[in-house]
């Protein structure tokens, strides 16, 4: 079991982490909140990555499609020209916007246990999603990120866990979380 | 005899025996304070008498401080011996444990180097995982054929079926042969739509379960190579105490 | 001639590091994962730099790291981990491979272009 306050805390470290990977420089985030299950997929296709530990494995789910809108968005993330962007190079933005995301929850969850891991992405037709319920999670939810008031992209977080987990998660300030600066050893 | 001089004899004379007066009493007092000379004999006698008492016990003292010292200084290397001892055996035990932790800690090293080999597991793993997917698609694109042909058999099912009534009476037989081909198309159909969403979860397992072996793995990475760290600051310990002590040896 | 070699299985990272080194008008070669990291590097002693993510498929980038002292014997090349991962035990394993900085993404070229620069003169 899940206790309240542990759901609460990987809410908070994805929304987080959906705050430094998908919003870009200049974007509004006009809403960003859980969300109920949606009846059909929001798009053609997801990105997923996954977090394991001892005690607990976490889906994230990203979805999108091959749109103008999702092109500019996406490339505009890794200050790509969305107009030069190939199939594949259009792919890999959405990979390593997914990528940052998980690996910022990935960070924050290295703080409260001791060994965690990270997968690569892989893409998915969105319509596998359907089926997250095999997973048996015991936090199943539903996110909407709603960016300069047009631009909606779905997310999903799902934490299977093999034991009880309780833990209490405060946000860190942004300052000492050193992203970006180089760390000289 | 003239008078001068008779004053100045007379004047001598009244000064010696004013002298000889002062004399007379200060001899006097000093006789006051004398003691007896038998007195002052005897108490000489008893006082050298004592001294030779008090410089034999002195002398007893210092012989009885001597043979103290020599008995505390016989102790102190009979102690010195044992602690020595004592010390030398501590430190070849010590010595036989540091040798026996680094051959445990050499042991781990070996152990732990050849566990990160696990990565090598992950190559082979995403190979398989590629290879699973690429195969998982291959399905799905048979499948969609399947369901493809399996609209065609609808239509031409239905189509059948008209032609079996334009036929009239002479069509019957065709019309039932036309209605059955349209149930089993419709079946075929229904099982091609299941067959897809069991493919959809299929891919669904597929991905999350090589993610969580990949995303384990690394997290065993982690927990090995913490313990490898752990290893060597053990070995870095254990390699300064016997530095330390081979100069005292 | 490259002097510095940009190492990550995403394209976008590839292309987003490469152009930014470029435009300071630094030489940048590519590879894809690990492997092809070693082999760039092997054909290219000239590098001076690495820039490597962690997280790959085929060789990760701490191998590639620990395979470019053990197996290339090249151990003036500078390596810096371009990473979503933190962890002390990862940035332990790294120093000892002889790393020498950490940078977690995503990557903020103006922060780091001077000591990048420092590290290739």
């Amino acid at each position: 079991m899940i206790s309240q306050r542990a759901k609460t805390g990987f809410d908070r470290m994805f929304m987080q982490g959906m705050r430094a990977s998908l919003v870009k420089p200049g974007d509004e985030v006009t809403d960003l909140s859980p969300v109920p299950a949606w009846g059909q997929p929001p798009t053609s296709h997801a990105v997923v990555l996954s977090v394991a530990s001892l005690l607990f494995r976490m889906l994230v789910v990203v979805y999108f499609s091959d749109t103008p809108a999702m092109r500019r968005h996406f490339a505009g993330l890794s200050r790509q020209n969305a107009e030069d962007l190939s199939h594949q190079a259009f792919l890999d933005a959405v990979c390593e916007a997914g990528n940052l995301c998980c690996g910022s929850v990935n960070r924050d969850l290295g703080g409260l246990y001791a060994w965690v891991g990270m997968s690569t992405p892989h893409i998915v037709e969105s319509h596998c999603t359907h089926h997250l319920g095999i997973l048996k999670a015991g936090h199943l939810q539903h996110f909407q990120l709603l960016l300069n008031g047009d631009t909606p992209l779905h997310l999903t977080l799902c934490v299977s866990e093999s034991e009880d987990l309780d833990f209490d998660f405060q946000l860190p300030a942004p300052e000492s979380q050193g992203v970006g600066e180089l760390e000289l050893f | 005899m003239t008078t001068p001089l008779m004053l100045t004899l007379l004047m001598g004379a009244i000064v010696l025996s004013l002298l000889l007066g002062w004399r007379a009493r200060r001899l006097h007092a000093t006789l006051q304070t004398m003691v007896p000379r038998q007195v002052m004999e005897d108490s000489q006698q008893r006082a050298q008498a004592r001294i030779h008492d008090l410089q034999d016990q002195i002398e007893a003292l210092e012989q009885r401080l001597h043979d103290a010292q020599r008995q505390w200084d016989a102790r102190q290397q009979a102690l010195i011996g044992e602690q020595q001892l004592r010390l030398t055996h501590s430190q070849a035990q010590a010595s036989q444990s540091q040798t026996q932790i680094a051959s445990q800690c050499g042991t781990l090293e070996r152990s732990i180097t050849e566990l990160r080999n696990v990565g090598k597991t992950y190559e082979r793993w995403h190979a398989s995982m590629d290879f699973l997917l690429g195969h998982n698609r291959a399905m799905h694109n048979k499948n969609d054929e399947f369901a493809s042909i399996v609209r065609q058999l609808v239509i031409v099912a239905l189509n059948a079926s008209i032609e079996a009534a334009r036929a009239g009476t002479m069509g019957r037989g065709f019309a039932v042969v036309a209605d059955e081909m349209r149930s089993l198309s419709v079946r075929a159909e229904k099982l091609a739509q299941d067959f897809r969403s069991s493919l959809y979860e299929n891919d669904l397992i597929t991905t999350t379960t090589f993610q969580d072996m990949q995303a384990g793995g690394k997290m065993i990475v982690g927990a090995v190579t913490g313990l490898e760290l752990q290893n060597r600051k053990i070995l870095s310990l254990v390699d300064g105490q016997q530095a330390v002590q081979e100069p005292c040896a | 001639m490259a002097q510095i070699l940009v190492v990550d299985d995403s394209s976008t990272v590839r292309n987003e590091v490469g152009d930014f080194l470029k435009s300071n008008g630094l030489g940048v070669a590519l590879a894809v994962d690990g492997r092809d990291g070693l082999s760039k590097l092997k054909a290219d002693p000239a590098v001076k730099l690495v820039i490597c993510d962690v997280n790959m498929p085929n060789m990760d980038g701490l191998t590639m790291a620990e395979k470019v002292r053990s197996e290339l014997k090249n151990s003036s090349v500078n390596i810096i981990m371009l990473t979503t991962e933190n962890s002390p035990a990862m940035k332990e394993r790294g120093k000892a491979a002889g790393i020498k900085g950490w940078i977690v993404k995503p990557f903020n070229g103006p922060a780091v272009i001077g000591s990048l620069k420092k590290m290739v003169a």
